[in-house]
């Protein structure tokens, strides 16, 4: 069916930028044609009828980058942008994820999709996004001026190869592949009517494909790149690009060597059985679990009382590490420690070291807790460490004010350097022995908080406990409230030790 | 207010949530501990953003990892897109679709992401984009605190631009101040950054998340009446032009090139001027800086040391200003919220009767020059000095009492 391609075009726009005899006319309205053939089918309605014609319209975003060919979507009076150079594929992604029922087609020059904008382009052919991306290759820059382009043939002139191209062009449609896109076919825009029908055809056939397609056409750009190599006549230009084309078939009858002279045409790859980004399996499958998930999440509301402070007050702080090894807890032991706190109505502040330094035995959270707001997040002495390893212990017991206390995991650490701050207790020994938990180290840093709060009273043990049970309820909960009553216990021992 | 409709909280206070709490106008709250990063995932779950496009990059990435939990199970769309151009390409085309969308990178990332702020400036796109500092330039101090966007936030992009920065300085701050920089966003239809920090995005402190219903929530404003008058760049009383959805029916043209009032490339020189003035001038009524602007002022009544901080350096600054009041010195404290467009009303008021001015930052020296421009109007003009650390650490309190004592 011919469409008509006037009621699609904006009034406004109905001169175009374009040199006289460019393809790029006849792109548009190629791309237009098949567009709406393709939107009406889908859509079941009647381009000839008002409503149609409006429902047609609205269901297509049409997206470009920079460039003579990204001039396009301006002139077509349906959802249109005019992106930046190089990223049409981004802001069309953005848009087929937040509107997957619309049809999103793109049009962009070589240089701006295999160049500027080429990381996009395999990644957009990787994920398989359904949209249809239509290059008008006509291997250089048009409207800044023949500069050549990732697709420039070798030798020829460009006024930024002014002594012929030096670097070898891209096999576009083994870029294609290489990348995973799921249909990649092949057009030129000649002098040929043939050619002009097979490229509105392969576009019909890209948008009815379901995944990620690209329609490559060949073309030309006669006032620039012509004017430089001898083909500065449209039409010349356009019957010069006839002796360079061939139908797939016969291409592949070619002798390998023989191939790399001519572009075949028609549609070189094609795979339906691979399903498009959002209909994948993977992407449904992660939406059901991420639902399952927040369902899960569900925060309750409390009754809050603000307790007032006076603003100009100085709060005394309490500063509290944990220090340990990478798999001992020792963040969760400080949040859910600045959790209690907060239960019981005292300000606090957590904060972590990360990175390299955290690795190994010398990882920490730290808490500071006041009756009052604290400010300054950083302590400049520690009020308490609590070490679970030798390497915590000598790396952080400098850190320790002179009246502070250290506990001092002594199953683990063995050299308190007579330090008379230290409060030495058999954590792992303890844990080992009365907590028994499954894994090894599993539970040591609830014992430790317990130990901690209960000696130096820094929540009440109701708020405790109920921060274990908010922070470990999916976590071996029976065994970590085992460790909390042992950790209170030991808190009693040391208490009559003191 | 409809009857019914749940009482909502004003965002135009410091802490909203805790306002609302002291003055009865919500009593319950969800208590969490929250990190900087968790807090503002939370915040644009809250207020309605179902879109989240990114890149890794510390010290933001917690916010890409939030968000890749929660939205695909919220009816929201997440993708870790293959570079920090691209998520916020594919950021700015989802929101072109309807959808509230965010985007959260760090120092390498945000200079990435720049020709793309001036994209969504121009055509109009609401977005909220979230630069933790760190310290810089290049790689810089990946794990290490910065404050040195300060100018790169306000003219990162090429060209006159309008752009709303706002600098929180808690977790709580986060959650609160992404909930106002979505509204901003929405309502005033272009990109609002916010300027966090690693120390600001990494430190987790108690929050209090208030009721859903209570947060008040701007959607954009989307046109009415036959689609065939939509004007996407239309002049409007306010100056903030409708914005459809595409698909919605109302189909127009977005470029990045000028453009007249009907989306349409123009080289009409009056066009050009008309358009460029009005997306700056959207910011300029007085019902807009009402909403845009935002400043904590602390004892600042009769200071005259006024110490004017932001982000994690404006917690030492407040310590720093208590001790001073403890040791009679008359301190206070000027910590913008909104950092950029400049108060500059209140900060003029507040400097005048300051004989000294201190900026501490963790750069070398980039506010203190907007603060020295705003006292260069006042005669005689207060004494500016900075406290300028690029040695990884956090000024302290000590470091600027000792500046207020002097
Ligand atoms: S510069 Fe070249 S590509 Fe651009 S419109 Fe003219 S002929 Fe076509």
């Amino acid at each position: 069916m011919r469409i008509r391609i006037g009621p699609f075009m904006r009034p406004a726009m109905k001169k175009s930028i374009w040199c006289e005899g460019c393809g790029l006319g006849n792109m548009s309205s190629i791309i237009t044609s098949a567009l709406v053939s393709t939107v009406s089918k889908r859509l079941e309605v009647d381009p000839n009828t008002r409503e149609g014609l409006e429902r047609i319209k609205n269901n297509i975003a049409f997206v470009s980058g920079i460039g003579c060919t990204s001039r396009m979507p301006g002139q077509l009076d349906f959802n249109t942008l005019h992106t930046a150079h190089g990223r049409s594929l981004a802001f069309a992604t953005g848009i087929k994820l937040a509107r997957p029922e619309l049809t999103v087609a793109l049009a962009a020059g070589d240089g701006d999709i295999f160049a500027i904008g080429g990381n996009h382009f395999i990644h957009t052919a990787r994920r398989n996004i359904d949209m249809t991306l239509i290059v008008y290759n006509n291997k250089s820059y048009g409207m800044t001026g023949a500069q050549h382009s990732p697709t420039s043939p070798l030798g020829e002139i460009g006024t930024s190869a002014p002594y012929g191209v030096f670097e070898p062009p891209f096999n576009v449609v083994n870029l294609a592949l290489g990348a995973g896109a799921t249909f990649v076919a092949q057009g030129a825009l000649t002098t040929s009517q043939e050619h002009l029908d097979q490229a509105e055809a392969l576009i019909v056939a890209a948008l009815g494909h379901k995944g990620f397609s690209l329609v490559n056409l060949i073309g030309t750009c006669h006032t620039g790149w012509g004017a430089r190599n001898r083909r500065a006549e449209a039409f010349r230009y356009r019957r010069y690009l006839e002796e360079k084309v061939m139908k797939l078939e016969s291409w592949k009858a070619l002798p390998p060597d023989e191939q790399g002279k001519y572009f075949p045409l028609g549609i070189i790859h094609q795979d339906d059985s691979r399903p498009d980004f959002q209909s994948s399996k993977p992407y449904l499958d992660a939406i059901e679990r991420a639902k399952k998930a927040v369902a899960g999440t569900q925060e309750l509301l409390e009754d809050i009382t603000l307790v007032e402070q006076d603003p100009l007050a100085v709060y005394p702080r309490t500063s509290v590490r944990f220090a340990g090894s990478g798999g001992q807890g020792v963040l969760t032991a400080g949040e859910t420690d600045l959790y209690a706190a907060f239960l019981s109505g005292k300000s606090g502040v957590f904060i972590k070291n990360y990175g390299p330094e955290a690795r190994g035995g010398g990882a920490y959270s730290q808490v500071t807790i006041s009756d009052g707001e604290i400010h300054f997040p950083q302590a400049e002495n520690l009020e308490v460490l609590v070490a679970l390893t030798q390497e915590a212990y000598d790396k952080y017991r400098g850190e320790v004010s002179a009246q502070g206390k250290i506990i001092v995991n002594s199953t683990a650490v063995k050299e308190f350097y007579g330090d008379a701050r230290v409060i030495a207790s058999p954590i792992g020994d303890l844990l080992a022995r009365e907590v028994r938990p499954p894994k090894k180290e599993q539970g040591i840093n609830v014992l430790a908080l317990a130990l901690t709060m209960g000696l130096f009273n820094l929540a009440p043990r109701g708020s405790v406990e109920t921060a274990v049970k908010k922070y470990f309820s999916d976590k071996n909960l029976k065994m970590n409230l085992r460790a909390l009553d042992v950790g209170y216990k030991e808190a009693e021992r040391q208490r009559g030790l003191i | 207010m409809r009857t019914g409709a749940a009482p909502k909280i004003d965002l135009r206070i410091v802490s909203p949530v805790h306002q609302a709490l002291r003055t009865g106008v919500i009593t319950q709250g969800r208590r969490l501990i929250l990190s900087g990063n968790d807090a503002i995932v939370r915040g644009a779950i809250d207020v309605g953003a179902r879109g989240y496009f990114g890149y890794p990059i510390t010290p933001s990435t917690e916010i890409e990892e939030g968000a890749a939990r929660y939205l695909l199970g919220m009816g929201g769309v997440f993708l870790q897109t293959e570079d920090e151009i691209a998520a916020i390409g594919a950021a700015i085309g989802a929101s072109l679709a309807g959808l509230k969308v965010f985007t959260a990178s760090s120092g390498p990332g945000i200079s990435l992401k720049q020709e793309l702020i001036g994209f969504a400036a121009i055509t109009e796109v609401p977005l909220v984009i979230i630069n933790v500092q760190r310290a810089g330039p290049s790689t810089g101090g990946p794990t290490d605190v910065g404050q040195s966007d300060v100018m790169q936030a306000r003219w990162g992009t090429h060209g006159d631009h309008p752009i709303i920065v706002i600098a929180p300085n808690s977790p709580q701050e986060c959650y609160e101040e992404t909930i106002r920089a979505f509204n901003l966003s929405e309502r005033y239809r272009m990109p609002v950054i916010i300027l966090s920090d690693a120390k600001v995005g990494q430190m987790k402190e108690p929050a209090i998340l208030p009721p859903l219903a209570s947060i008040p929530i701007v959607n954009r404003r989307k046109p009415v009446g036959s689609p065939r008058d939509y004007e996407p760049f239309g002049l409007t009383e306010d100056g903030v032009p409708p914005l459809a959805g595409f698909g919605d029916g109302f189909r127009a043209h977005f470029t990045g090139l000028y453009h007249g009032r009907n989306g349409l490339p123009t080289k009409d020189p009056a066009m050009v001027d008309e358009q460029l003035r009005r997306i700056h001038a959207k910011l300029e009524t007085a019902e807009a800086k009402a909403d845009i602007l935002k400043t904590e002022e602390f004892v600042t009544d009769d200071a005259d040391v006024v110490v004017v901080a932001f982000g994690i350096t404006s917690r030492a600054a407040k310590d720093a200003v208590i001790l001073a009041r403890q040791a009679g010195i008359r301190a206070g404290l000027l910590r913008p919220i909104t950092l950029w467009p400049s108060d500059e009303v209140t900060i003029l008021r507040v400097l005048g009767r300051a004989k000294k001015v201190i900026v501490p930052e963790l750069n070398l020296g980039q506010y203190g020059l907007e603060i020295d421009r705003l006292a260069g109007h006042l005669s005689p003009k207060p004494q500016v000095v900075g406290i300028n650390k690029v040695d990884t650490a956090l000024i302290s309190p000590a470091d600027i009492l000792r500046e207020i004592k002097i």
